[in-house]
């Protein structure tokens, strides 16, 4: 590879850490300052009480719970997706691999936050924490809420480490062209990693393995949150299709999420040359593929409900399309299951703007999806004395909105302190092409 | 000297608590907030004890026991010895802790608008009396009924002072007075009529919410009794009130149809079995006074098909002895004294008179005026001084108009009061009473039965009884011939003796009065349709009594108003039921905010759209109608009224829910011909059963027997602290209550029925909520209670979630309580801080203190002896509380009964409390 060439990526890829746009700055007020109005929200709670949440008699869990719901889904295509593209030795990997890796621990970071905010005393947030307490008493391991506990931690973790170790490479490598405080940062973080033959050896030894657990882990853990759902005995929770309607619906909104991010990048740092149209029609395909296996889902779920005769269960599918929230009901088969279906159009796939827009509404269906199936099941249980209607109050959609700020400011600090995109794999595609390209002269 | 042993010493102690328990209360205690820190030698800290007392929350005057813990009264209990209550207290009842620690309570006498000391309120009171006496000008008082000494200490007291009988007025709220009309018309009798339900086969009530008003709890006590014996009840009214819901079926006629109804089944009655003892004259003249009241006439006029006016005129006829009870306040227009009549006659061809409607000779009282010429001799100049005594003349629905105008005619007006109602208000002298639970006294329901009133507690604040308010004017008057020496107290202890505090109630036989229908019982029947005031194709209006406010007054105690309405749900408010149709052609919604127009003003209230209540009906709480009336009397489906949308909405929680169970068989019924359900089947399960070696408590709920009061909400809430939480937070459904009453309106095979459900936490073996709490901080424990730890709870919300019965509550706020309020906690039950779950507990504290009292006389606890607090106040003794590993013990032995049934038996939670279902017709 020609000298040049490895200075124009090195530089491309350090400009997006060093230029900072009037653009970002407005970016970065803007979610810094919805994360200042959410926590001011969160503080009313915490002095005055959830009470000034809409939650009420049946409806237990609300916007708040939603918004955990959703972050843990879009957190899934980052790992997953990159962790596959590994595997699939996808030339799309080197593009997108790291932003949606980072995107998978920003979005468990805040998603964590969720359950936090949501309970009736945050502050003794830590007894859920498997950990050896004076009072000899460990958490309940029946409790779907303490395997989410293990589930999230562990993939969190893991997808942290995933990040880092990929990072690697680049951080040493950048260490030695980067000025100013990065320079000693990301030196201690290389942990002395130089680039020789041994070390790139167990690098490769060691990438796979993580890889390999993160893929499961994923799966798993969206599938232990769907059970916080399924192991209840509530009608329309009580589903044993649950746990792959979760990750469905996860890979489904993460993939929507990840071409939002993308898009963006692309634009905000002209990497055009990076991430390139094929990408996001590759992106599209998945995207289309996992709105018809919702869309099958959500069918199934329905035949179910009629099907296995329980009056109770009948009734919340019965008034999910035409009671008090079906606006939500139809405004998620709208985007969830029709909007995707215009992927099927090659035009639609190679429009960039098109797809932002199906994303931005894939994204949006899928808040309200599960913002649909935690309300309409709680707010239609058992006795017909007990139903109840929720609508979220102010502070609750400040903290919402704050959540997505909080997610945005870690973001945009990620992407300026770190680099975006690998340097190494960049490379490393870079080096292949040309080396096949070599080839190809040195045989004709 | 002998050695203090263990069984001398609990004897001596046995003894000492013996003697406290009647005479502990007279301890000189400070009175401050704290009532005592060095606590007298009789009151065992951490103990509780037991005072029997008679409550005078409402003219029914049952018997009570209060718990009293460190000096203060926390909780009440009815007086099983009490022959009216028999150890159940209804809601108002249990409320009166609540007015004992209110925070409208007046804390030191008042006038014009400010508080003063007792001296200068002594000499305001004595020279006001003094200036009335002097101008030569009548002084009078205005009382609620007391039946007892206070009444004749207060006919003394005028006589002291120089004045008739005749100027002690009694006002009540809830009199009656077409009922004694009625009977003097067909009887010729001024006995005092005592309805014995239990023994009537079948009971007939004409609008007579027996349950909601006059003696609830002895009432519904006597229907639960006579349902238990295979009795059947029937309901002609309005709308579907308590009593409707607790009968079999409710007959809807057309609104003011009434009369014409029960002249009707006179007819049938008298012609197909007329009863032997009846005086062939009399015979033949009823038959003609009752012959246009043909079934065929009958069934035009109230809307019923003939066969059903026949069918039950043979129904009475075929069940002797029967029992016609009303009319109620819903009926109480013009017509109501014909009606009474009609009712009572046919009382007399039913055979009910000395078996179910036995009489009493009246007891004998000087009369007083009435309120209208109290307020006649007012406005005249008559009176110089009217002394209120605990009455709220003006505060009274709307308030009495005509006495209003008339007190600026009154030089001096002082009321004796507990809280600063609309009558103190405008009075010129406030003086504050003692709260009964505070007082000495007596009240005697009716002739026989005498309820004995002791203090339970040192008076909280600085206050008074009001007779030695009284006698210390009269002493400054120097007017002391034919008044006690001493104190008031010592005046009831004369009377009443240890032993007749001891058992709160004093018997005696009570001599019954022969009646027999009159020759000229029906002579005159005007039989015209009533008139009908108001717009034309206006609603007619029916002012529904309930057991909230037992005296038609909106009641002001927040736990009150915070316990919803069973059938209608609205809490905080009244509301207007409308039938669906009549609903449609308004264009009005379940909670749709709408004005009704009266001759009077305009009442706005949300609408229950409902098919409880006749079409053309606008039923509105009693209290709420009376701002609709120009006058203090009652509409009886007579007034018509307007009704306008006005476009604001205020629903309840519970719009958004079903009043129909959707085929789900929650309340669930048998035939009264086969009273046994289809066994249920065991459903297989992962875990290991749950073991409870030693005891399994819980409960039974006999619906058979429940009547909605809501007595067992109003006792778990004073039991274990519940919050108010107010409308607003009501409203978005964070009502704290453990136990709620559940019900359901759906058309039955012989119209529309009510079923009624209380639910509190099921206790369930298997519970959902227990598995899926993080922290354990609810957990099963090894005696069947799904027990919760509050300080494990982080607030999760899990458990309210996973619960199929939806009755775990959420503290939302740290909901304030202030003030005097903080002394009536149960100090045995923790208070709740914001953000935790909690729920029924079963009471544990009291499961605790009777393994505790068992343990330490080495015994095993008895059935009967841990009673829940929601089963201890019960007036029908709907909920049974026991141990269901027991087979011996009463909820062991009603669970085993053909109609027990588990709540949502197909989820296989298993759970602790078993309901007994209702008996009703079946098609």
């Amino acid at each position: 590879v020609d000298t040049r060439e490895v200075i124009r990526i090195e530089r491309d890829i350090i400009a997006t850490m060093s230029r900072t746009g009037w653009r970002y700055r407005v970016g970065l007020g803007l979610s810094a300052g919805m994360v200042v109005v959410g926590g001011i929200a969160w503080s009313l709670a915490l002095r005055r009480g959830l009470g000034v949440f809409g939650l009420n008699e049946p409806v237990m869990w609300g916007a708040l719970i939603t918004t955990f719901v959703f972050f843990i889904g879009v957190s899934h295509s980052g790992t997953l997706v990159s962790a596959i593209l590994y595997f699939a030795r996808s030339p799309l990997r080197a593009a997108i691999g790291r932003s949606a890796e980072a995107m998978t621990v920003i979005t468990i970071l805040t998603a964590g936050l969720y359950p936090i905010i949501h309970i009736g005393r945050s502050w003794l947030f830590y007894f859920v924490l498997a950990y050896p307490s004076q009072r000899q008493l460990w958490p309940n391991f029946r409790s779907p809420l303490t395997w989410d506990v293990f589930a999230i931690s562990s993939y969190v973790t893991v997808s942290a480490l995933f990040l880092y170790m990929g990072m690697l490479p680049d951080l040493a490598m950048l260490s030695r062209r980067v000025n100013g405080w990065r320079r000693p940062f990301f030196r201690a973080l290389s942990l002395g990693f130089s680039g020789t033959d041994a070390e790139w050896a167990l690098l490769e030894k060691a990438y796979p393995i993580f890889a390999g657990v993160v893929i499961p882990l994923a799966v798993s853990v969206h599938s232990v949150v769907s059970w916080d759902f399924a192991m209840s005995v509530m009608p329309g929770w009580h589903s044993s299709i649950f746990a792959p309607y979760f990750v469905a619906g996860a890979i489904f909104s993460g993939i929507a999420m990840a071409i939002l991010l993308l898009a963006g990048l692309r634009r905000g740092y002209r990497l055009e040359r990076y991430i390139r149209p094929g990408h996001f029609e590759m992106l599209s395909k998945l995207l289309l593929a996992a709105s018809l296996v919702m869309t099958f889902t959500y069918a199934t779920e329905f035949f179910m409900a009629f099907f296995h005769g329980s009056a109770a269960e009948a009734e919340v599918f019965r008034w999910r399309p035409t009671g008090a929230y079906a606006w939500v009901f139809w405004l998620v088969i709208a985007c969830n299951s029709a909007a995707p279906l215009a992927c099927f159009w090659g035009r639609v796939r190679r429009s960039l703007p098109a797809l932002v827009i199906i994303s931005v509404l894939v994204s949006v269906g899928m808040w309200f999806e599960r913002f649909l199936f935690i309300v309409t099941t709680l707010a239609h249980t058992y006795l017909p004395q007990n139903w109840g209607l929720y609508r979220p109050t102010v502070p609750e959609v400040l903290i919402c909105l704050g959540g997505f700020g909080w997610f945005f400011t870690l973001f945009l600090l990620f992407i300026k302190i770190f680099p975006s995109i690998s340097v190494a794999e960049t490379m490393e595609r870079e080096h292949a092409a040309a080396h096949s390209a070599e080839l190809e002269a040195n045989h004709a | 000297m002998k050695k203090l042993g263990r069984r001398t010493f609990l004897g001596s102690a046995a003894t000492v608590l013996g003697t406290s328990l009647v005479e502990g209360c007279e301890s000189k205690l400070p009175r401050s907030m704290v009532p005592y820190v060095t606590p007298p030698d009789d009151a065992v800290p951490g103990l509780a004890r037991w005072y029997r007392t008679t409550c005078r929350a409402c003219p029914a005057a049952c018997g009570m026991t209060a718990r009293v813990r460190e000096g203060r009264a926390v909780q009440l209990e009815g007086n099983p010895e009490h022959p009216l209550s028999r150890g159940g207290l209804c809601p108002v009842g249990q409320a009166s802790i609540e007015s004992l620690y209110g925070p409208g309570r007046l804390a030191s006498p008042w006038a014009h608008g400010k508080p003063i000391g007792w001296p200068e309120a002594e000499k305001t009171l004595a020279d006001g009396l003094r200036a009335a006496l002097d101008a030569g000008k009548s002084v009078a008082v205005l009382t609620r009924p007391e039946p007892g000494l206070l009444d004749d200490f207060l006919v003394r007291w005028l006589g002291a002072l120089g004045q008739p009988a005749t100027h002690r007025v009694v006002f009540a709220g809830t009199a009656r007075p077409w009922l004694a009309a009625g009977q003097r018309r067909a009887l010729g009798s001024e006995a005092l009529p005592v309805p014995v339900l239990a023994a009537a086969r079948l009971i007939l009530s004409i609008g007579d919410d027996f349950v909601e008003e006059w003696t609830p709890v002895e009432s519904a006590r006597g229907l639960a009794e006579q349902r238990a014996a295979g009795g059947r009840s029937l309901y002609v009214g309005p709308r579907i009130s308590l009593t409707a819901a607790s009968s079999d079926s409710w007959i809807p006629v057309e609104p003011g149809s009434e009369l014409v109804l029960v002249l009707g089944l006179c007819r049938e009655v008298l012609r197909t079995a007329a009863p032997p003892e009846l005086a062939p004259a009399l015979r033949t003249a009823l038959v003609e006074r009752l012959a246009p009241f043909d079934p065929a006439t009958v069934g035009t006029r109230t809307g019923l098909s003939p066969d059903r006016v026949s069918v039950l005129a043979r129904v009475l006829t075929a069940s002797r002895p029967g029992l016609v009870l009303g009319p109620g306040r819903v009926l109480a227009g013009t017509q109501a004294d014909r009606l009474a009549e009609a009712v009572m006659v046919l009382n007399g061809l039913l055979g009910a008179f000395g078996n179910t409607l036995r009489f009493l000779a009246p007891p004998e009282r000087p009369a007083g005026w009435d309120l209208e010429e109290l307020a006649r001799r007012a406005r005249a100049g008559e009176i110089g001084a009217l002394v209120f005594q605990e009455v709220d003349p003006l505060g009274s629905g709307a308030g009495h108009r005509e006495l209003a105008e008339a007190l600026g005619q009154v030089p001096f007006t002082a009321a004796l009061a507990v809280e600063l109602d609309d009558t103190a208000r405008r009075a010129t002298l406030v003086l504050p009473d003692h709260h009964f639970l505070e007082s000495w006294g007596d009240a005697s329901p009716r002739p026989g039965v005498i309820g004995v009133q002791q203090p339970v507690m040192t008076p909280v604040l600085d206050t008074r009884a009001a007779a030695d308010i009284l006698l210390g004017a009269a002493r400054a008057l120097g007017k002391t011939s034919g008044l006690p020496d001493g104190t008031w107290a010592d005046v009831v202890r004369g009377v009443y003796d240890v032993k007749d505090r001891e058992h709160g109630v004093k018997l005696s036989e009570a001599s019954a009065a022969p009646v027999a229908l009159s020759g000229s019982a029906l002579s005159d029947l005007p039989v015209t349709p009533p008139p009908r005031r108001g717009p034309a194709g206006g609603l007619v209006l029916a002012a529904a009594p309930s057991i909230r406010e037992l005296d038609g007054r909106v009641p002001r105690s927040a736990l009150l108003q915070e316990i919803p309405d069973p059938l209608s749900g609205y809490a905080w408010t009244g509301w207007i039921e409308l039938h669906p149709s009549t609903a449609a052609e308004l264009g009005v919604h379940e909670g749709d905010v709408v004005a009704l127009g009266g001759a009077r003003g305009e009442v706005a209230l949300p609408a229950h759209v409902t098919s409880a209540v006749h079409p053309g009906v606008a039923a509105v709480p009693a209290a709420q109608a009376a701002a609709l009336l120009d006058a203090e009397a009652l509409p009886g489906l007579e007034l018509r009224v307007s009704a306008r949308r006005t476009g604001e909405r205020q629903p309840t929680h519970l719009a958004a829910g079903g009043s129909e169970q959707h085929g789900r068989e929650l309340a669930r019924s048998v035939s009264h011909q086969l009273p046994v359900l289809p066994p249920a089947r065991p459903l297989p399960q992962m875990y290991a059963p749950v073991e409870h070696p030693e005891h399994r408590w819980g409960m039974t709920v006999d619906l058979d027997r429940c009547t909605g009061c809501g007595a067992c909400t109003a006792a778990c809430y004073v039991e274990n602290n519940l919050p108010v939480v107010g409308a607003e937070d009501v409203r978005r459904g964070r009502s704290m209550s453990w136990i709620r009453i559940h019900a359901y309106v759906e058309p039955g095979p012989e119209g529309v029925q009510a079923s009624l459900l209380p639910l509190s936490c099921q206790h369930c073996t298997n519970a959902p909520c227990e598995v899926v709490c993080p922290t354990f901080a609810t957990y099963h424990t090894r005696e069947g209670i799904n027990a919760q730890i509050y300080p494990r709870c982080i607030g999760t919300r899990y458990c309210e979630n996973n619960c199929p019965y939806g009755v775990r509550r959420f503290n939302f706020f740290d909901w304030p309580r202030h003030g005097l309020a903080r002394l009536g906690l149960n100090p045995d039950v923790s208070v709740r801080e914001r953000g935790v779950s909690e729920k029924c507990t079963l009471c544990v504290q009291r499961v605790t203190a009777g393994q505790e009292q068992a343990k330490m006389e080495n015994r095993k606890v008895r059935d009967g002896e841990i009673v829940s607090a929601c089963a201890a106040s019960c007036p029908t003794r709907a909920i049974t509380f026991g141990d269901l590993r027991d087979p011996t013990s009463q909820a062991a032995r009603l669970a085993a009964d053909g109609r027990a049934y588990r709540l949502l038996e197909e989820l296989n939670t298993q759970p602790g409390v078993v309901f007994l279902a209702r008996r009703r017709e079946k098609a």
